[in-house]
């Protein structure tokens, strides 16, 4: 599909806009960042996998697992499956070619707590930061805003801290050059006024600097105001680009509105963090969106949000070319779990622990594929980390440990100390990104 | 006493020297080296070192036998220690060491116990690491015993282990307990062969390679019943030496689980704030300000009990409440409702369940005469169902009422609009309608405060049944006319609250599964969750047979959580009592009409499905089965009745026919036979048997002859649709088969589930189940501690640390040892608060408050060595966006971006501010739904916000203080603005003059010494416009001396000396006029000590109403270093609380600053705080009162960059 059929499409199920692009003329600081960046898509509550990217037939005899496959078949683009459910087609013929699908893995767990900490950390045990956490500080610890979260799952674990944003730019316009107070027309132009003159706010850092080497000095600090020191010091020391991050946020009007019945606005969300990409100050960040634990109800609920993850996934992609930033953009879209084959009473769906993760990158050699298998009614299949082709006596699950060591691998964290700190021992590597 | 008990390394080999150098293999070695049947240090222990130091012969025995003993020679005492040489491995580390397992022999026998045992004498690879375990150890080889080191694990379980299984375990490691499907199942004292049956369980399990597992689970670690034993426990170390024992006789490597800190000794190499430093710190954490005079007066220097006396009475403060209410909603999370989607409980539009909310709404729809319009009663309605929960909280805590009553109390807060609709029979007082604004927009209701909550009793809702009948209006608003009476709801506390049910709302699949798991975490402190692992069984996940009652994967948790979930049983999906039709239960209809799977029967046989589309009957549906002798039953069920308008779809059954082996039966559905039940409605008809909706027929068929037997249905549908008739057919032995688990007439809760009940109790059926629910959690020792981790994070900053579940992480260690030591404080301040903390009532949770903020998790402060523990803990936590903005409040007695203090109808607490609503989830606040997790370190965004803050509001601050008089200061009462570091101010007064003739406007007295000195003359009012403007004259200043003489100045000639700040003066013939806010300074070199007067001749030159203002000043010349940084101490302790002389040198950089700071502002020559483009001075209050932001010496914008300095400190975001 073109781009702009995909456009309109999007547009008729949205009416979204093609907004809120920074103008290219916008020159990022010398200090910006320009090495690779790390978007985590949580999509909070249980998404349902066989209405999206591991799609099943109905078997005689058995429960229908979804009812869009009683009146039709699986659809494909490239090489990669789909349910002909909310506006996939739209999805997967535009970004086919981007994503490597992970089907089968087994977040062995029905728990909505346990099942994101063992997806986004990658075991289900307290104690492993999010993959996010990792990358930015391996990446880039020294900027402004390495690792963004959203709010959804984001432990650190103490490699870095996170920056919390919300989708709203007016606020964070405030904050980002906090001396200045308004402007006002002058001839014409906008005239900044400020609350004090920037010899005082440099005097005022260099006496903070000295009192923090005073501080330092005790050795006697316990380790948590050593910590919070050290936090709080390279708050204010790697707040220094953070001005330009304004000429890239979106103007209040341009942010994309809630959605009904949709929370949190994952696309304001999206915006959000591609200008803070945009303007290099952020190389790492979680998006969350809620609402997938569609326990009655489930089509009806569960269309609308996929429809908007799908949305969302594209204006990320949207954006990234608009910031130029596409090809250094690596994309995992994941969730707590699934939902069982079937549907309850209330024609809703309950938890089922075999899920699927998607990695995106700008149409790398490893994408347009489908990894992992599951059976017809959906249980996990033994996979062969070589070939990745079912393989009961040499194979194994597919874990989330196996997804976050490739991943790794891929987003350049193998072998690093950081890596050797939270280690996936005795896991096989799959050639997932080979 | 302690250091005498002391046996140092030097100390031993002293011992060793001063006693001399100078020993047969036994079958069961004990600590009676010589053999005289008694162990003691100076013979007994002392020989052992020496063996293990090698001493040999005379060397060995000198001084050190008794010679009464059966072992008084070297030879036979060496023997016998070389015999059992692996008995001395005390600390079982594999190697006999004279320094560390000799040693603790020593002091053993001499009868050192815990730390004094064991201290520097553990080797740094040992198995048996702690005190108790060692202890129990040696106690085993000791004499009496029947010799430990040579004692069988049998022998050793028998003695010792089976009371620790016995007092600790058995009670969910029973073949019915919680924990039945774990391996580990142990039989009560009175089993038979309970002893061999126990200790076989335990070692085979041990054996297994479970020792450290098992280890591990005692203390917590991925332990469904939590921490049952502490390893400072004597039952923890008899544990340890078993796996130990059975690992040795195995074979298996000593493991003994993990090791790590006692924790005892958690904070031995720590040092704690004095108790003036905890005062304030807890103050600013709990209500925002610094400590009162009368509360730091009940201090008694360090004394503990001085220390509770202050917290508690810091504890009245009337600000206390909302550290409460922010505290319990940091863990209930209902706070949600407030800004985000309100409680579905709370929309009354024509809710039959709440006819007097509905009517009222409808009223006052008609008298507006339309249906939408913002009635703030609508709003309080449903921000007082959604605080209910954390006023109830506050509210039991602040009037010192029975904590258990969180669970237990058997009414609810609510605000007045809450009570109104609600009946709930409290009273309010009116309020004035003047500060609440909303009064003034509807004048014909009662102005009420809806932020006061009360007790009430729920008396507003009824169910929904045959006398609902509804009206509607005019105003479309729905009147309900008609209704059954109101119900008597059975408050349980917070656990039926509106919002706590709605906040954890439930499904027809979760069956209030989450609200029974949120009753353990937040009132029990048990993560279900976390507590179990959990099945990774494809087979077990896949399992659709009611899998939760039956398969041990999932019952693992289910048993535990289930039966709590049926006590929610009649809480409907979003918390209705009853919400059923009629009222008598809250089971969804698609259960109640759901038919059974027959294969979900133990007893089941045979089934099959069939679509049946033709709507004669035939052609046969069968079902064939392997039968024995004896009665089957045959069912058969219609399952997808469908009908609207357009038609209707039914079954109709005809005949079965059953073929045996040898014989043929044929039944008639027109004449069934006895013992047959139909179910749901149905009944014969002139053609066979019609079933309308869903149900069936159940036909008891006699079976005579064992066989193949073959049921040929007759059946035919009625169709409708598309979709054809869906019909069951089966085969069960027992009559009740798959109908055990369907509904059944009069049932509240699922008979798929486990019934109502707790731990193994079942809720009786006469008492409404959630109390009887609450009755049983506070009787359960859980609910006190989960007190104690209920009000952990809003005191310490931090979630208690959980058990670390992976022994191979690098940090398991120190994570289990942080652990350990929580998780003894917890457990003794929960029995202290059960049974009264200090002789106080029990269950006081202001008690629990004050004794937490008294533990050394909240007083760590510092290190004493580089031994302090490495975990996250001690003073200088990030202070939450709330707690940060109460102590800007108290400092500056307005918030931060609530403008002209608005009284902003739209939020919860009637203020619109910065940080508790603009910059909330930024600075890391909640939102108690998307975001529900706060930061705990500063990020560059935050630290944008603090200073923006600073930047902003410093100005205001320091101008709004120094207006005030300065016994009414907050900040600024060690110095006045016209202080610098070259001129004391001393004294001045300020004059309003309206006339324009010279006269005397202002005297001023003074006693003053001889020497330099100035008089500063200020004007302060200048406004003007083209209309004019106002200007100040000053003609003449007269002193009159103590010896009575009068020096006079000549102000239009001033002396050699004058200088003007802000402008230059205009001199006239008879007086210096200043047509701006400027002051000029007149040197006075003053000759004599005593009383003097100086008196000002001055005039003014008016413009509009306003008189011109003017104020004499009196400075000396002195340096006024000292003050300064009197004040600069001052606001360290206040902003900082940092406690330090003038010349600390943090008060030496806080000066340079301010001289650095004010050399530059006397550079830029300005007279006001603010100097375009840089307007720093906002004003809060600006519809109330101006600000005076003239600064004619620099000293206020000085102060101002100062203030800024300490307000982005990270001691004053970070406390």
């Amino acid at each position: 599909m073109k781009r702009r059929t995909l456009l309109k499409a999007l547009s008729q199920i949205s009416a979204l806009p093609l907004i809120g692009m920074p103008m290219m003329s916008r020159a990022q600081t010398e200090d910006s960042y320009t090495g690779p960046l790390l978007l985590q898509v949580q999509a909070d509550g249980g998404w349902d996998v066989t209405s999206y990217c591991d799609p099943k037939v109905n078997q005689p005899g058995e429960k229908p697992i979804t009812n869009w496959s009683v009146t039709a078949e699986p659809l494909s683009a490239g090489g990669i499956n789909f349910a002909p459910f909310a506006n996939n087609q739209v999805f997967f013929e535009q970004y086919h070619q981007k994503m490597l699908v992970i089907n089968g893995v087994d977040m062995q767990t029905n728990s909505h707590s346990t099942g994101v900490l063992h997806n986004w950390s990658g075991r289900n045990s307290e104690g492993y930061p999010a993959l996010t956490a990792l990358f930015a500080a391996q990446q880039a610890p020294t900027l402004p805003m390495p690792y963004v979260n959203f709010g959804g799952f984001g432990a650190t674990e103490n490699v870095i801290r996170y920056t919390r944003l919300q989708g709203n730019s007016d606020q964070l316009r405030q904050i980002l050059e906090p001396n200045l107070n308004y402007y006002y027309e002058d001839g014409g132009q906008d005239e900044p006024v400020y609350y004090t003159s920037p010899e005082q706010l440099d005097l005022l850092n260099e006496y903070r600097r000295a009192r923090y080497e005073r501080l330092r000095q005790n050795n006697q600090l316990l380790s948590r105001e050593a910590q919070n020191l050290d936090a709080y010091v390279e708050a204010f020391e790697n707040r220094t680009t953070l001005k330009s991050f304004v000429s890239y946020l979106p103007a209040s009007d341009e942010i994309i509105e809630d959605t009904p019945m949709i929370y949190p606005n994952m696309k304001a969300q999206v915006q959000t963090i591609s200008a803070a990409f945009s303007a290099g100050i952020s190389c790492s960040a979680d998006l969350r969106l809620g609402g997938f634990d569609t326990h009655d109800d489930h089509d009806n609920q569960h269309a609308p949000l996929l429809s908007y993850l799908n949305e969302s996934i594209d204006l990320i992609w949207q954006l990234a070319e608009a910031g130029g930033y596409a090809d250094r953009l690596t994309v995992v879209i994941g969730s707590d779990f699934s939902r069982t084959p079937h549907y309850n009473s209330q024609a809703g769906k309950d938890h089922w622990p075999i899920g699927s993760v998607i990695v995106m990158q700008d149409n790398p050699a490893w994408g347009d594929r489908m990894v992992g298998e599951t059976d017809p009614l959906h249980n996990v299949k033994h996979i062969n980390p070589t070939s990745l082709q079912p393989d009961e006596a040499g194979g194994s699950i597919i874990y989330p440990r196996h997804v976050h060591k490739a991943l790794r691998q891929l987003v350049g964290l193998n072998d690093t100390a950081l890596d050797q700190r939270f280690p996936f021992n005795g896991t096989e590597l799959f050639s997932f990104f080979s | 006493m302690k250091a005498a008990m002391t046996i140092s390394l030097k100390s031993l080999a002293l011992l060793i020297c001063l006693l001399g150098a100078f020993a047969s293999a036994h079958a069961s070695f004990t600590l009676d080296v010589d053999g005289d049947g008694t162990q003691e240090p100076l013979t007994d222990g002392l020989l052992v070192i020496r063996h293990l130091f090698s001493f040999t012969d005379q060397a060995l025995i000198q001084g050190a036998v008794n010679e009464a003993g059966t072992r008084n020679t070297a030879a036979a005492i060496s023997t016998y220690l070389e015999a059992n040489e692996a008995s001395l491995d005390v600390d079982a580390n594999g190697e006999v060491d004279p320094l560390t397992d000799g040693l603790m022999v020593i002091r053993y026998l001499f009868g050192f116990t815990s730390t004094t045992l064991t201290q520097s004498a553990v080797a740094s690879d040992a198995n048996r690491t702690s005190s108790e375990a060692i202890e129990a150890y040696l106690a085993s080889i000791s004499v009496g015993n029947s010799g430990g080191g040579g004692t069988s694990a049998s022998s050793y379980f028998e003695d010792a282990v089976s009371d620790v299984i016995l007092n600790n375990c058995i009670v969910c490691h029973n073949a019915s307990g919680p924990a039945s499907s774990t391996p580990l199942i142990y039989l009560s004292s009175s089993d038979e062969n309970y002893l061999a049956s126990n200790y076989e369980t335990l070692r085979s399990y041990i054996a297994g390679g479970g020792g450290d597992t098992l280890l591990s689970r005692a203390q917590g670690v991925s332990h469904g019943g939590g921490a049952v034993l502490n390893s400072a426990d004597e039952d923890f170390g008899i544990l340890q030496e078993f796996v130990l024992r059975v690992e040795s006789e195995s074979g298996l490597g000593n493991g003994g689980g993990p090791g790590g800190e006692t924790p005892s000794a958690y904070f031995e190499s720590t040092q704690l704030l004095a108790a003036r430093e905890t005062l304030r710190r807890a103050t600013i954490l709990l209500i925002g300000r610094n400590p009162t005079p009368a509360e730091t007066a009940l201090l008694n220097g360090d004394e503990e009990s001085g220390l509770r006396a202050a917290l508690a009475q810091v504890t009245r403060d009337q600000a206390f409440p909302q550290f409460l209410t922010r505290a319990a909603n940091d863990r209930l999370l209902t706070d949600a409702f407030i800004d985000g989607t309100p409680i579905e409980q709370s929309n009354i539009n024509g809710n039959g369940f709440y006819p007097l909310g509905s009517n009222a709404q409808a009223e006052i729809q008609a008298q507006e005469s339309e249906e939408s319009f913002h009635w703030h009663k609508y709003n309080h309605w449903r921000w007082g169902l959604a605080r209910a929960p954390v006023e109830l909280i506050a509210y039991i805590v602040d009037n010192d009422r029975d904590y258990r009553e969180v669970v237990t109390a058997d009414y609810m807060m609510m605000n007045y609009a809450v009570n109104d609709f609600l009946d709930g029979g409290a009273s309010f007082e009116l309020g004035d309608p003047e500060s609440l604004i909303y009064c003034n927009e509807m004048p014909n209701e009662a102005c009420i405060d809806y932020r006061t909550f009360k007790p009430g009793y729920h008396r507003g809702q009824t169910v929904l049944d045959d006398q609902l009948e509804f009206e509607d209006t005019e105003s479309q608003g729905r009147q309900i006319t008609a209704h059954s009476g109101f119900i008597d709801y059975p408050h349980a506390g917070v656990l039926n609250t509106q919002a706590f049910l709605n906040r954890y709302p439930s499904t027809e699949t979760n069956r209030n599964r989450a609200r029974a798991r949120w009753t353990f975490y937040h009132f029990l402190g048990v993560d279900i969750e976390k507590s179990a692992p959990r099945t990774t069984d494809p087979v077990a996940l896949a399992d659709t047979n009611n899998p939760t009652l039956k398969n041990p994967a999932c019952t693992v948790c289910h048993q535990v959580m289930d039966p709590v979930a049926g006590a929610f049983a009649h809480y409907g999906d979003v918390g209705y009592y009853n919400e059923s039709w009629e009222g008598l239960d809250s089971l969804p209809y698609n259960y109640k009409q759901e038919q059974p799977d027959p294969a979900s029967s133990d007893t089941f046989v045979a089934g099959n499905a069939f679509n049946v589309e033709n709507e004669s009957y035939g052609p046969n549906y069968t079902l064939e089965a392997e039968l024995t002798v004896g009665t089957v039953y045959y069912r058969v069920t219609f399952n997808n009745d469908y009908s609207d308008e357009d038609g209707d779809r039914n079954a109709r059954f005809l005949s079965v026919t059953v073929t045996g082996p040898s014989n043929q039966e044929i039944i008639e559905f027109d004449a069934l036979p006895e013992g047959t039940t139909t179910a749901g409605c149905g009944g014969p008809q002139s053609d066979g048997y019609w079933q309308y909706c869903p149900g069936g027929v159940l036909i008891p068929v006699s079976i005579s002859e064992a066989g193949a037997y073959v049921f040929e249905l007759q059946a035919a549908g009625q169709q409708y649709g598309d979709e054809p008739v869906h019909l069951v057919v089966s085969l069960d032995t027992d009559v009740e088969g798959a109908d055990r688990y369907r509904y059944h007439e009069g049932d509240i809760w699922y008979r798929d589930m486990r019934d109502p009940g707790f731990l193994g109790l079942s809720a009786p059926d006469q008492v409404p189940s959630l109390a009887w629910l609450a009755e049983q959690i506070v009787a359960d020792p859980w609910f006190a501690e989960a007190a104690v981790k209920f009000w952990w994070p809003a005191l310490m900053g931090q979630e208690v640390a959980s058990a670390p579940e992976v022994l191979e992480d690098a940090d398991f260690e120190e994570k289990l040892a942080l652990f350990e030591a929580q998780n003894l404080l917890i457990t003794d301040l929960a029995e202290a608060f059960s049974t009264g903390i200090n002789g106080g009532s029990a269950f006081n949770g202001r008690d629990l408050i004050v004794e937490l903020m008294l533990t050394p998790w909240f007083r760590a402060n510092s290190a004493a060595d580089s031994n302090a523990p490495s975990s996250v803990l001690g003073t200088r936590r990030l202070l939450t966006p709330e707690e940060l903005e109460a102590k800007f409040f108290h400092l500056t007695g307005f918030y931060w971006g609530n403008w002209k203090d608005d009284f902003s109808v739209w939020t919860f607490d009637a203020r619109h501010t910065k940080l508790s609503d603009e910059f909330k989830i930024l600075y890391g606040g909640i939102d108690s739904r998307n975001v529900t997790r706060r930061p705990e370190q500063m990020s560059a965004i935050m630290f944008n916000i603090a200073e923006r803050m600073a930047l902003q509001s410093a100005c205001e601050i320091v101008a709004r203080d120094f207006e005030r008089p300065n016994d009414q200061r907050r900040l600024f009462v060690e110095t006045e603005v016209q202080t610098t570091p070259e001129r004391r101010f001393l004294d001045s007064v300020s004059v309003s003059m309206s006339n324009t003739d010279l006269a005397v406007v202002a005297e001023l007295p003074a006693t003053l010494d001889s020497g330099e000195y100035l008089v500063s003359l200020a004007f302060t009012n200048s406004d003007g416009d083209n209309q004019g403007h106002r200007a100040a004259r000053f003609s003449q200043l007269s002193i009159i001396q103590p010896d009575g003489s009068t020096l006079t100045i000549e102000l239009e000639s001033p002396p050699q000396g004058t200088s003007f700040e802000g402008c230059s003066g205009q001199a006239t013939a008879g007086y210096q006029q200043l047509n701006s806010n400027c002051a000029m300074n007149v040197p006075l070199n003053l000759t004599q000590t005593g009383n003097h007067s100086v008196t000002l001749y001055a005039a003014g030159q008016q413009y509009g109403d306003e008189p011109v203002q003017v104020s004499l000043g009196l400075l000396a010349a002195l340096d006024n270093q000292d003050e300064l940084r009197s004040q600069l101490a001052l606001l360290h302790q206040k902003l900082l609380g940092e406690t330090l002389s003038i010349e600390d040198p943090e008060i030496d950089a806080s000066y340079s600053l301010l001289t650095e700071t004010l050399d530059y502002r006397r550079s830029l020559g300005g007279k006001h705080v603010d100097q375009w483009p840089m307007s720093s001075c906002d004003n809060h209050l600006w519809g109330i009162s101006p600000l005076d932001n003239t600064d004619l010496n620099g000293m206020k914008g000085t102060w101002v960059t100062v203030l800024t300095y300490l307000m982005t400190d990270f001691r004053f975001l970070h406390e």
